[in-house]
């Protein structure tokens, strides 16, 4: 009986990569939420908010969340799918170029939002 | 003391259809449902399929699910269960026939972590000695009975058996933790693949169904340890 390996690596620094943006994402997602939750104003005002993400701190951390964020929950995802997905290479193929598309995707999407702010 | 046994019965040469069928068994003081299936079989049903050995829990025979549970015939006392007592194969294996699974691709995953001892020094006169300390390291890991309760709990391996399983990885911790083999290198391909290492997420039913209180995520922690060494 043969046993079914896949090809080369399995995926360690993946699973490497998981790891860390797991530890990572507790302080970001902290800070994102005392800052955008916890702030002492009521109001949720459009040029405080602008001021405050055009300054080259808050790009960097939104830039790092983002990028944080994404390949966390989609590779998250795919390791999911990987379960069921021994046996069907060909859907395999398909779900992962699916995934990479959207993440690209709304990467753009997120740096050209966090991008042109400016002070 | 009347007991009553709901078991499970298939045999595909009679039906395609698995189906659950009850017998009365006059159970003695501190008997197993081990005993209690052999009672079945030699008294009331000869068809009754099952795999049994040494009756003490050594040879991993015996591993069924029981009252959901899965565990090992020979060491569960009657007693200790509760009203109608379930017995029904290890789930996530084929089914050969009633109690009887096929195990071809747990023991092809087991030989697919090289389950001997690979050392860079040729055999001596003796034996390979090892102190006391390093000896020990070994303990938790060593013990595996290879009943496949493990991998039949794991539900990464109910949609994939593909993956390794516990038991497989729990047996390549016991010679990748053991400071005379060398061979943790060689085994890297087999446990850095995609259905090795990375499949397990941590969902700990091998370790509550080892009947040996066995902790093969544990290991799994282990060799994800030692595999980081090795890479960065």
């Amino acid at each position: 009986m043969t046993v079914n390996r896949g090809h080369g690596s399995g995926g360690f620094w993946w699973w490497l990569m998981q790891r860390v943006t797991g530890i990572l994402l507790f302080p970001v997602l902290l800070l994102h939420y005392v800052a955008t939750h916890l702030q002492t104003s009521h109001f949720v005002e459009y040029d405080k908010i602008a001021a405050r993400v055009a300054t080259p701190t808050w790009k960097f951390l939104n830039i790092a969340f983002l990028t944080i964020v994404l390949f966390h929950g989609l590779y998250g995802l795919w390791n999911v799918l990987l379960d069921y997905l021994s046996k069907k290479p060909a859907l395999r193929a398909v779900l992962f170029s699916l995934i990479v598309t959207i993440g690209l995707a709304l990467y753009v999407l997120g740096l050209v939002t966090i991008i042109p702010f400016s002070a | 003391m009347e007991r009553q046994f709901r078991i499970y019965r298939y045999n595909p040469e009679v039906s395609p259809t698995p189906s659950f069928k009850t017998y009365t068994v006059d159970v003695q003081p501190a008997w197993t449902v081990l005993d209690a299936l052999n009672a079945i079989k030699w008294d009331q049903d000869g068809s009754l399929t099952f795999r049994r050995s040494c009756r003490h829990g050594i040879c991993g025979s015996c591993g069924m699910k029981i009252n959901g549970k899965n565990g090992l015939a020979c060491e569960i006392q009657v007693e200790s269960l509760k009203g109608v007592i379930t017995v029904e194969p290890l789930h996530g294996f084929r089914i050969l026939r009633d109690l009887v699974t096929d195990m071809d691709g747990f023991f092809a995953h087991i030989e697919a972590v090289k389950p001997w001892l690979i050392a860079g020094t040729p055999p001596t006169d003796g034996e390979r000695l090892q102190s006391p300390e390093d000896r020990k390291q070994l303990d938790g890991l060593y013990e595996c009975i290879l009943c496949g309760a493990c991998t039949s709990a794991c539900p990464s391996y109910w949609v994939n058996d593909d993956f390794l399983g516990p038991a497989a990885l729990l047996k390549a911790a016991r010679y990748v933790m053991d400071t005379r083999d060398e061979g943790f290198a060689e085994r890297v391909d087999v446990l850095d693949s995609r259905n090795g290492l990375w499949r397990c997420h941590t969902i700990f039913n091998c370790v509550e169904a080892c009947p040996k209180s066995l902790n093969p995520t544990e290991a799994i922690v282990k060799l994800r340890q030692k595999l980081t060494a090795l890479k960065i």
